[in-house]
């Protein structure tokens, strides 16, 4: 094997915690290989110290034969590793020429001069994606086009070593083939991606070798080709089989608990559907689909044309806190700019969307709080050793789990789901899909948001199918559900 | 991420950061006590006490409010305004007065100051400028309500002797009634702060006013409240001083927004808010009152005075994140990044 990069014994320790723990793999030239892991495993640390953002305990890293030594990002694109963060490290203010200009123009008494392999890069870029206006401001552009920005510039900084960190987290699957394509290209180039995602599909079609991580340690390194399935990758990340399939439930559809009539805005085109009491329905499209312009429809924060009936009475909510008394709730999209308060603890979190529980003519009441903190903390089974720890020090499918025990103790029975597993590692996935279903065999009924088609599938009882704000189908699951039909027709591709 | 060492030091940040600060409040008082015997005297200390009550009645609802992520800087106009119209309202006729009994007056100059309060709130939440910019602006309108009022100096003339109770009464030698006015105020907040729904709120909004939205908070109402109270306090404070000087003079309750915001972050309020107590500005303000009342013992000129607060107050910020373990979090910070 030819390896462009080998990792040797890397172990990194914060005081009490072993992030990594003596883990060795190399890697191949020109290959795209995929590092997975659940959250907390041990895959942004090993990319922090691969990028010179964190410093190793001990261990080494030979790039081409030789060790190095990168004290920052900066130190690293230097030695020829770039990093596509998912945190993107392009100004918006600027333009596309700028920005590829961007921290490594010749300075000369720290003036701003134009790069002068300008001409190149956009050359590139033009190849790349030729849409894609030079003179444009990149606020302008798409999450993936601003990608492809930061891809040209680490190809042409002659970077050997591009490093993407979920890079199709927040791009449309029309993109995301686009971004398969240019990864392809730059494999024929010589240049090796190490590639992360959550997403198991993908890492099937366009991986070559997959590393797996485990709680800081290494479980293995295998040839994509060699892996008999999503199953045996699920195994090597959880240490367990889990497979995801929907298991039918059986919903009496006696009680309408929403009736959504014609509800039309500016993103909404003619929306009507019911919901049952105790069923759990998904509702599946692309970005900008408008799942989320209807989950703001009936919580409350934007306005509509249309009739909207909750539990049989007419609703026409005027705030949020309005459709929160009637009994709805909503896990936001964001968890952590939306839906959690990160600098407070979990028990704040979990008491804040239902006071009165815990007051009594609005004075609270610290028992209380306890108890009710701790009897969620224990049902959504929140990983933690005290829940006065600060939210944002948790994983982000424990932050889920806050999430789901803040609309729990609001003792809502509409909850509304907006994309419930994003950033969420395999296990707690599941163990989420479980928690959907226990709420929904406890009488509520869940709407499922999401942007991920197996999610839907894993549990939902039926699914609506949105195209540019249009509801263009609704189907039963089933374990057997012919899922190139919805993705035909999400991407507009007729009704069923 | 190093979550096992961080946890003992983030549960008790705030109440750590209050216990810091109220030793250096003892250091402060010992240090002064040594350099200054005159400080310790009784009379002294009376002098410091009641003082700085009145600062500490109107921070109470502005460290609220930045607990929220709001500033109020209208205070010091309010005070201003409160004092001149109550003064006026009572005023007798012939003297140019309203001639209202002290009861009215005082009730319709604190409704004059909670609607400054309701402007501050309906400008913020309503129109969505920023609270800098609009208590900025009702600061200068209130401002000139009390000039206009004052016609530019005092309203002194023909205010009946009541007037002179709320700002001089004594109980014993120790206490006056401002004084008292102000524990009970104090009380009040550090209860609402620790103990109820609505205190509980303002952290939520402080630490995510769009989490808190979507958590079904009534977050305009809530604020809306604080500004009202902060009007209110304000109008208050402002009759309790004019009372103690006699008159309702217009430049009374200059830099006191100045004042209130040093000593709430003295007292370890975020500005960015979610975090801070109201013990914490009561510790503020006292740190800030001793040090300049002992300028005073040493026959300090007001001139030198503002450029030995500035160094104070910077110095106790430096101690603050000293206190906090800057260099340690500081550096977590670094590797998170």
């Amino acid at each position: 094997m030819d390896a462009v990069l080998q990792i040797q014994n890397i172990t990194k320790t914060y005081p009490g915690v072993v992030a990594l723990d003596d883990v060795s793999f190399d890697i191949e030239r020109g290959s795209v290989h995929c590092l997975l892991g659940e959250n907390g495993a041990g895959k942004s640390t090993l990319i922090k110290i691969l990028t010179g953002a964190q410093i190793r305990t001990s261990g080494a890293i030979l790039m081409n034969g030789a060790p190095i030594e990168a004290k920052n990002t900066k130190e690293a694109r230097e030695i020829g590793i770039s990093t596509l963060f998912q945190e993107l490290n392009v100004v918006d203010q600027l333009t596309v020429e700028e920005n590829l200009s961007l921290g490594m123009e010749p300075t000369r008494f720290g003036f701003f001069r134009k790069n002068p392999d300008i001409g190149r890069m956009l050359q590139t870029l033009a190849r790349l994606e030729p849409s894609i206006d030079a003179k444009q401001l990149v606020s302008k552009l798409s999450v993936a086009k601003k990608q492809i920005v930061e891809i040209v510039k680490a190809v042409e900084t002659k970077a050997e070593v591009i490093i993407m960190d979920e890079p199709t987290a927040a791009i449309s699957e029309g993109e995301v083939k686009r971004l398969f394509e240019i990864i392809a290209g730059l494999k024929e180039h010589g240049v090796t991606v190490i590639y992360i995602s959550h997403r198991l599909d993908e890492i099937f079609e366009i991986g070559d070798y997959v590393t797996v991580l485990r709680d800081g340690r290494h479980e293995g390194t295998k040839k994509i080709a060699e892996i008999e399935g999503r199953e045996e990758l699920i195994r090597m990340i959880l240490g367990k089989t889990v497979v995801e399939t929907y298991r039918p439930r059986e919903v009496q559809k006696t009680e309408k608990y929403i009736e959504a009539q014609h509800i039309t805005n500016g993103k909404l085109k003619d929306v009507s559907f019911d919901v049952y009491k105790g069923e759990i329905v998904g509702f599946y499209g692309l970005i900008g689909s408008g799942k989320t312009e209807l989950s703001n429809v009936l919580y409350g924060i934007d306005a509509y044309e249309g009739a909207l009936r909750i539990k049989g009475r007419e609703a026409r909510f005027k705030s949020v806190a309005e459709a929160v008394a009637q009994g709805i709730t909503l896990a936001p999209e964001e968890r952590r700019s939306q839906g959690l308060f990160t600098m407070l603890s979990i028990r704040k979190n979990i008491i804040s969307m239902n006071m009165k529980k815990i007051s009594r003519s609005g004075i609270i009441n610290a028992a209380l709080i306890r108890s009710v903190s701790g009897e969620f903390v224990e049902k959504l089974n929140v990983v933690t050793d005290t829940d006065e720890k600060e939210v944002g020090f948790l994983s982000g499918g424990n932050q889920q789990k806050v999430v789901f025990a803040k609309c729990l103790n609001s003792e809502a029975d509409i909850f509304l789901l907006d994309e419930p597993t994003r950033g969420v590692d395999v296990g707690a996935k599941e163990e989420i899909h479980g928690i959907i279903r226990q709420l929904a065999d406890e009488g509520r009924t869940c709407i499922v948001f999401s942007s991920e088609l197996p999610e839907v599938l894993a549990c939902c009882d039926r699914i609506f199918l949105l195209h540019e704000g249009a509801l263009k189908a609704v189907m039963d699951n089933a374990p057997d559900i012919d899922s190139d039909e919805i993705i035909h027709i999400v991407a507009g591709g007729g009704e069923a | 991420m190093d979550g096992n060492k961080k946890k003992g030091l983030q549960l008790s940040e705030q109440g750590r950061l209050t216990l810091w600060m109220f030793g250096l409040l003892i250091i402060v008082l010992i240090v002064l006590a040594i350099v200054q015997p005159a400080f310790l005297t009784q009379g002294n200390l009376r002098n410091v006490v009641n003082q700085n009550a009145v600062l500490v009645i109107v921070s109470m609802s502005v460290t609220m409010l930045m607990i929220t992520g709001n500033f109020d800087l209208s205070i010091g106009g309010i005070i201003g305004m409160g004092g001149v119209l109550c003064a006026w309202f009572c005023q007798s006729v012939p003297q140019g007065g309203a001639g209202l009994p002290y009861g009215v007056a005082f009730v319709l100059s604190l409704l004059a100051c909670t609607g400054i309060g309701w402007l501050n709130g309906f400008l913020t939440m309503r129109l969505g400028v920023a609270s800098v910019i609009a208590t900025l602006g009702t600061m200068s309108i209130a401002r000139g309500i009390a000039y206009i009022g004052a016609s530019g100096s005092m309203v002194e003339l023909g205010v009946p002797d009541v007037f002179k109770v709320v700002g001089r009464q004594e109980f014993g030698s120790f206490l006056t009634l401002p004084f008292v006015i102000m524990v009970i105020i104090v009380i009040a907040f550090f209860f609402v702060e620790t103990k109820t729904v609505f205190g509980q709120k303002i952290y939520l909004i402080g630490a995510n006013i769009k989490a808190a939205q979507l958590s079904g908070v009534k977050v305009r109402k809530q604020i809306n409240t604080l500004f009202i109270l902060s009007g209110l306090l304000s109008g208050l404070a402002g009759i309790i001083l004019a009372s103690k000087l006699g008159a309702g003079d217009c430049k009374v309750g200059l830099e006191y927004e100045f004042n209130a915001v040093v000593a709430i972050i003295l007292g370890g309020t975020s500005i960015a808010g979610g975090r801070g107590t109201v013990i914490g500005t009561v510790i503020g303000v006292f740190i800030i009152g001793m040090i300049s009342n002992t300028l005073n013992l040493f026959g300090a000129s007001t001139e030198w005075q503002p450029i030995v607060k500035g160094l104070v107050i910077v110095g106790a910020i430096l101690f603050q994140r000293f206190a906090m373990g800057f260099g340690d979090r500081h550096k977590l910070r670094l590797e998170a990044a």
